[in-house]
């Protein structure tokens, strides 16, 4: 039998968390459609809807917007930004989507092993046999980032062990 | 001359940095100064902090731009991704006074501050702009006359317009005229403005962001006779660079098409050795360089 999704019970907290967590913009939506059309990841997989996803959300579905794959295939190209008629920053609305993600800990790998080198190295991504290339391009082996600098480093640790990061177990709060 | 604070990043400097040479050889030619930010950090790439706490990307992009504040100069990134990033963080510390005045809370801790001064440029931008196409022409020791080329600007230096509003959104301008300085044929292709899919897709969804090389890829190869890509950004070229050899790998296409970055092609044309400028990929691309370097002299 179909799923019936009573309307009335819809969770009327989300869009509230989702507005706190960065996505005030949701409530701007028109429900027009146009960013879909204009989506790249729609256009090479049906599942990725984000004017589907914000109607979930105004909804209330938590667990459907828990589990919706468009916010992490979303290659923030902003297509949808240039397009909309009540210029929604869906750039902001969309990380505000995969926090909200975040929280439910919906979290790629990529994502975890970002933090982690920005942690350690103060890069996203790092690759040793790039560090050889550098050498070979006459290029010093590293740039001159946080990574040869620890004082640097020690200033983005103290930052980031300051912010919602720690409370959600991401980082350690030392 | 004019000068500006360089902001590397990330993917440049690790998987590119051919492309990291080729910018810094061209861009002072040109009477554009670069100085080094010295201990900068990932833009951050929005995969990563941004995703995950507002607060920690816009005080990690704050203190990124505060390095520039304090040297006093506007920044310039060759990263489509540092530049929409860092672009993101500052309009959002502009425009929202709560969020400026937290992240400023932050940066106290380590004697910064966001003031707003710096802006965020990128390289193709202030080639455009700043050294602009006649001094381009006029710098180059062999051109690219009689050389058939398709254009990638990437989506994060046309959109939103509103932020960056150095080009035509839907009728971009800047980067056929880079490549007509170099004496290049810039060929028209219905997919011009399609994402390569290389950003958030292709981390969870490889397969699926490799359809969009293939039509993309598809349309320059039906629809052109173009001999290869030009791109100003670094995503897209390993995203199409990678995911043609894939396609290949599993017979949905059977051409090869090499593509390099701006200044790569600029570098060459300056008579700079391939062997310091363009040096990583995975398509061959020999042939079409060697083509370049023994074409006639300007």
């Amino acid at each position: 039998m179909a799923e019936t999704v009573k309307l009335t019970k819809g969770d009327r907290n989300l869009v509230k968390q989702i507005i706190e967590l960065g996505g005030k913009d949701i409530l701007k939506c028109l429900q027009c459609g146009k960013c879909t059309a204009a989506c790249p990841s729609a256009s090479v997989d049906a599942a990725y809807r984000f004017r589907r996803l914000t109607h979930m959300a105004e909804l209330g579905l938590r667990e459907r917007v828990i589990e919706d794959p468009y916010p992490w295939g979303c290659t923030l190209c902003n297509r949808c930004t240039e397009f909309c008629p009540k210029k929604v920053n869906t750039a902001s609305l969309i990380l505000a989507l995969r926090r909200f993600q975040a929280t439910e800990l919906a979290i790629p790998m990529l994502t975890l092993d970002g933090l982690m080198g920005i942690m350690k190295t103060g890069h996203g991504i790092i690759s040793e046999e790039g560090k050889k290339l550098r050498t070979r391009l006459g290029l010093p082996e590293n740039p001159p980032s946080a990574m040869t600098d620890p004082r640097a480093l020690e200033e983005v640790k103290k930052i980031l062990t300051r912010t919602r990061l720690v409370e959600m177990g991401l980082i350690s709060g030392k | 001359m004019v000068r500006y604070a360089f902001f590397l990043g990330c993917n440049i400097p690790f998987y590119h940095p051919d492309i990291e040479q080729s910018i810094r050889k061209t861009l002072p030619r040109l009477g554009i100064e670069l100085e080094d930010m010295r201990g900068y950090t990932c833009c951050p790439t929005p995969g990563t902090l941004p995703s995950l706490d507002e607060t920690a990307w816009l005080a990690v992009s704050a203190r990124n731009i505060s390095i520039a504040e304090e040297m006093g100069l506007h920044i310039v990134t060759g990263c489509n991704g540092c530049y929409a990033m860092l672009n993101h963080a500052r309009e959002a510390l502009l425009l929202e006074e709560e969020k400026r005045e937290r992240v400023n809370e932050l940066l106290k801790l380590v004697d910064r501050e966001f003031r707003g001064t710096s802006e965020i440029l990128h390289v193709t931008h202030v080639l455009h702009r700043d050294a602009g196409v006649d001094k381009i022409r006029n710098s180059l020791e062999r051109t690219l006359d009689g050389f058939r080329v398709a254009i990638q600007y990437g989506c994060h230096q046309l959109w939103p317009s509103e932020l960056y509003g150095h080009d035509d959104p839907l009728k971009p301008r800047s980067l056929r005229e880079l490549c007509e300085a170099l004496g290049a044929t810039v060929r028209d292709y219905s997919r011009l403005l399609l994402c390569c899919g290389g950003s958030g897709l292709r981390g969870v969804a490889q397969e699926k962001s490799y359809d969009l090389v293939k039509v993309k890829l598809d349309s320059v190869r039906e629809e052109t006779d173009a001999e290869m890509l030009i791109a100003p950004c670094v995503s897209c070229i390993t995203q199409l660079d990678a995911g043609q050899v894939a396609l290949r790998k599993t017979g949905r296409i059977d051409y090869s098409i090499p593509i390099l970055y701006y200044t790569q092609v600029l570098a060459l044309c300056m008579g700079i050795d391939p062997r310091e400028v363009a040096v990583v990929a995975e398509t061959p691309q020999d042939e079409i360089i060697k083509r370049i370097v023994g074409n006639k002299s300007a």
